[in-house]
C-alpha cells in the first residue's frame, strides 16, 4: 500500500520541469547518491 | 536574497532526507554556510486550508520565510527536501525563492526498489508509535556501509517527526 502510493507520487511528478536534475537511486549507496546529487547541482561533492 | 538552494524531491522511500542531509553535511565540511530544511515538517496542518489543498502555498511561504531567516543569519546555501507532489508543486517552491539560484533534483527508484525499502520496515514496525515507525523506515531504507550506518544512525535521531 505504501509502496503503491510512493509509485503514484513518482508518477505525479511526470517528466519534471526544465532544468530538473534526475538521479536514479536504484542500487545506489547513500554516499554515491549524494555525490551524484551534489555534482549535478554544482555543490561540494566530497566530505 | 542571493544564494544557492537545492530542492530535493521524489516519492516516499526514495531517500530525500538521507541524501539531502548527506549533501548538507558535505557542504558544511567544505566550509559553506549551509542550512538544511525538511519542508514537509512546515506543512503539518489538518485539514487542508480550503483555499490551499495540499498546503503547497503554505509550504512555499514557509520555505521563503525560513530561507529569509537563514540568509539573515549568514547562510548562503540551503538543502531542502520537499514532500511528494506534482511538478507544479516543485515549481511553486522554486518560485518562492526568486533571488536565489535554485537547483531541483528529483530522486527516482523503481517500483520494486521502493517496495523493498518501504515494506520490510513497515512490517517490522507494526504496533510501534508513528515516530518509531518513521525512524525504522528511514534506517532500513539503504544498503548501508558500516561507516555510513554509524554516521547516519547518530544523525537521524533528531530528525524524527512527530
Amino acid at each position: 500500500m505504501v509502496a503503491e502510493r510512493a509509485a503514484a507520487h513518482d508518477a505525479a511528478l511526470g517528466t519534471g520541469g526544465p532544468g530538473m536534475i534526475s538521479i536514479d537511486t536504484d542500487g545506489c549507496r547513500v554516499a554515491d547518491a549524494a555525490t551524484l546529487v551534489a555534482t549535478a547541482a554544482g555543490w561540494p561533492g566530497r566530505r | 536574497m542571493s544564494g544557492h538552494v537545492l530542492l530535493i524531491c521524489g516519492p516516499a522511500g526514495v531517500g530525500k532526507s538521507t541524501i539531502g542531509f548527506e549533501v548538507y553535511m558535505r557542504a558544511l565540511a567544505a566550509g559553506l554556510c549551509a542550512r538544511y530544511l525538511d519542508l514537509g515538517q512546515t506543512g503539518f496542518v489538518r485539514p487542508d486550508p480550503p483555499a490551499d489543498p495540499g498546503r503547497r502555498q503554505l509550504m512555499a511561504r514557509n520555505l521563503a520565510a525560513v530561507w529569509r531567516n537563514y540568509h539573515a543569519a549568514g547562510a548562503r546555501h540551503l538543502v531542502a527536501t520537499v514532500p511528494a507532489g506534482t511538478a507544479a508543486d516543485v515549481q511553486a517552491f522554486a518560485d518562492a525563492l526568486p533571488a536565489a539560484t535554485v537547483a531541483v533534483c528529483r530522486l527516482r527508484a523503481g517500483r520494486a526498489e521502493l517496495t523493498r525499502r518501504i515494506c520490510p520496515a513497515a512490517r517490522a514496525a507494526a504496533g510501534r508509535s508513528p515516530a518509531i515507525r518513521c525512524a525504522a523506515s528511514r534506517l532500513s531504507t539503504w544498503r548501508w556501509s558500516p561507516s555510513e550506518r554509524q554516521r547516519t544512525t547518530r544523525r537521524s535521531a533528531p530528525e524524527v517527526p512527530a
